[in-house]
């Protein structure tokens, strides 16, 4: 058959590398990010209705952060590690979509306190 | 007044609510490249089949000033006609009245024929092209589409149901192209999705297009909602045409014989695989080397192309193909392809098509992202739709079968009825090379040269197991096959399948791995 060359590309299973060619979806897929402690993410798109602690605030484990307004409710979003508030990417009023920076913390060393997050 | 009179009078009310939402409606229509809801209909079906009923239907609702609003048959044409001499049930939203949004009554008229479609046992086919729910009705139309979507529930594995996407289906309205078994799209016409770009806008603050959002490429290639994929209206309805051409019009007949007829003969079939299973091929011709006439008419083409489903025939009688691609992903089974085979599976089983899966893979895909989205739950819906189907199954492995995949591309275990095997198959529990490395690994770590000797364990590996002669030897595979014989051995094996009886244990329904 009359054909253009096809670049294939390689896909390794089980130690051999296959020729083959990726689809769209395959090529778009996100590499996959581990869950990091140190910044808060929104977890929906919406509003930030309040922010709840400055920069430099010591918190703790279920500490207020701010209040997120997303899907037609308010919730109180809260600390799941203890240490301090070293910035804020946001303020009363912020539209944030989803997974968006919101704060940054500096984590207390003790590893014991971090053990447990939930 | 006389006979002649009234018949005028008919017609002149005829000809007012058959005219839709006007001229100028169904100029706007034109200029979008849609065809109004009428033309669809007469383009679809057998001329002059058609007959509509409820054409005279008028809405009730009291509130917002709808009192003083006539809505042509409530915006939907509903009736019945033939494609190709068989009869079908059919409906058409008419963009042109209102918008084609669905209040009660226009959600009644579809119920009707949907009824009509089931107790008579024949296909339904919906034409969507609706703005949504008709907001002035309020819950009465939210209750609209609950019937609908009851329905199709009911109708499913019984009739065979077709959604045609030619505008926007939006909101809750998705959920009824959604629950049928096929779903055609048609190229900057359709729209689906369950909120709009404007609300994701005003919401969510992301800004993204209707065709970026949920137009037909993006269902094609996907999402997966979209079955059939065109460029135009009438080449959509050619496919439609198509299908039907394939498909048994209920769960209680065979698909329509056609006179059989061989395969072109400029395609080789052992010339199209080759033997080294590093390399690719495109396993559709493999397919056209084997189906009369070399007619394979895929389904899902761009969704998961890493698995290619569709029917053809054999010998004059409609076949399923379920088959590994290697062109696309090493022929992997990850999450989507296994949902795309999974529901291809169970159709072919409610509608007694027998499934003929074609086999080269070599396992599913490994990934985080892949175990995170559910690998194994999604893989688990092929293990389950193969063993609960009881049409005839013939598998046809030409290269890899290693491990789980082995297991869930149909084979001996889950009651496969025959199980064929190309002398360059390969069964085992997962390929030479890393089988070799694990089970070799302390002689390969302990020797002068580690990688000859792990060459060498490969190879030791490879002769030993990367055969069909070890699953053979237990009876897992009844034949080995030359590979020039298949599509006479798959006729055979489909003609003596015929009158195939099995059955499961009585249940209410299982609880398949949704």
């Amino acid at each position: 058959m009359e054909q253009e060359k096809v670049k294939y590309k390689t896909l390794v299973i089980d130690d051999v590398a296959y020729k083959t060619l990726y689809h769209t979806k395959y090529e778009k897929r996100k590499k996959y990010e581990l869950p990091n402690p140190r910044v808060l993410r929104s977890f929906l798109p919406g509003n930030i209705l309040k922010v709840l602690v400055k920069e430099g605030d010591v918190i703790k484990k279920g500490t207020g952060l701010c209040v997120l307004e997303a899907m037609k409710t308010e919730s109180v979003i809260r600390s799941t590690v203890n240490g301090t508030v070293t910035k804020i990417h946001v303020q009363k009023g912020s539209v944030v979509p989803n997974n968006a920076l919101l704060m940054e913390f500096d984590l207390d060393k003790d590893p014991e306190a971090q053990s447990d997050v939930d | 007044m006389s006979l002649k009179q009234k018949t005028n009078e008919l017609l002149k009310r005829k000809a007012i609510a058959e005219a839709g939402g006007g001229e100028e409606a169904s100029l706007k229509q034109q200029a979008r490249g849609k065809m109004t809801a009428r033309e669809r209909i007469f383009a679809l079906l057998d001329k002059d089949s058609f007959q509509e009923y409820d054409l005279f239907v008028q809405h009730d609702a009291r509130d917002f000033d709808m009192q003083n609003k006539v809505l042509a048959g409530d915006g939907v044409i509903t009736g019945t006609g033939t494609i190709y001499g068989q009869p079908v049930c059919i409906y058409a939203q008419d963009f042109t009245v209102e918008g084609g949004s669905l209040g009660f009554a226009h959600a009644r008229k579809i119920t009707k024929i949907m009824d009509h479609s089931l107790k008579m046992r024949m296909p339904l086919i919906g034409i969507n092209d609706s703005g949504g729910a008709r907001i002035q009705e309020g819950v009465n139309s939210l209750a609209g589409y609950g019937e609908i979507f009851f329905r199709n529930t009911l109708a499913s594995g019984v009739i065979p149901q077709i959604s045609v996407i030619l505008g926007p289906c939006a909101g809750g309205a998705v959920y009824s192209p959604a629950l049928t078994d096929f779903v055609f799209v048609v190229e900057n016409i359709s729209k689906m999705f369950i909120t709009g770009p404007e609300v994701i806008k005003t919401v969510l603050g992301e800004e993204i297009s209707m065709e970026e959002l949920g137009g037909a490429k993006v269902h094609a290639e996907i999402s997966g909602n979209a079955h059939f994929y065109a460029m135009s209206e009438l080449e959509c309805f050619e496919q439609i045409k198509k299908l039907l051409t394939f498909i048994p019009w209920n769960n209680g007949q065979k698909a329509r014989s056609f006179p059989p007829k061989e395969p072109r003969k400029d395609i080789k079939i052992e010339k199209i695989v080759p033997s080294d299973t590093r390399q690719p091929y495109d396993v559709r011709e493999v397919i056209m080397a084997i189906v009369d006439d070399s007619d394979f008419f895929e389904i899902a083409e761009h969704f998961a192309p890493n698995i290619v489903i569709g029917f053809g025939r054999i010998n004059g009688e409609t076949v399923g193909f379920v088959a590994n691609q290697p062109l696309y992903l090493a022929g992997v089974l990850d999450c989507d392809s296994s949902d795309k085979a999974a529901r291809f599976i169970t159709y072919c089983d409610s509608f007694n098509i027998p499934i003929v899966t074609i086999e080269d893979m070599p396992g599913f895909l490994p990934g985080i992202d892949q175990e995170h989205a559910g690998i194994i739950r999604h893989g688990a819906k092929m293990l389950y739709a193969y063993s609960e189907a009881t049409v005839p199954k013939i598998t046809v492995i030409l290269r890899k079968a290693y491990g789980g995949g082995y297991i869930a591309m149909n084979s001996r275990h889950l009651r496969a009825d025959f199980v064929f095997a190309w002398p360059t198959a390969e069964i085992a529990v997962m390929g030479p090379e890393g089988a070799a490395n694990i089970i070799f690994r302390k002689e390969i770590a302990a020797a002068e040269s580690p990688e000859e000797m792990r060459k060498l364990k490969i190879k030791e590996y490879k002769d030993k197991f990367a055969n069909p002669y070890a699953a053979a030897s237990k009876g897992y595979i009844d034949a080995v096959i030359e590979p020039q014989r298949t599509r006479e051995i798959l006729l055979h094996a489909i003609e003596v399948s015929a009158n195939k009886t099995d059955g499961r244990p009585r249940k209410k329904h299982g609880t398949p791995p949704l």
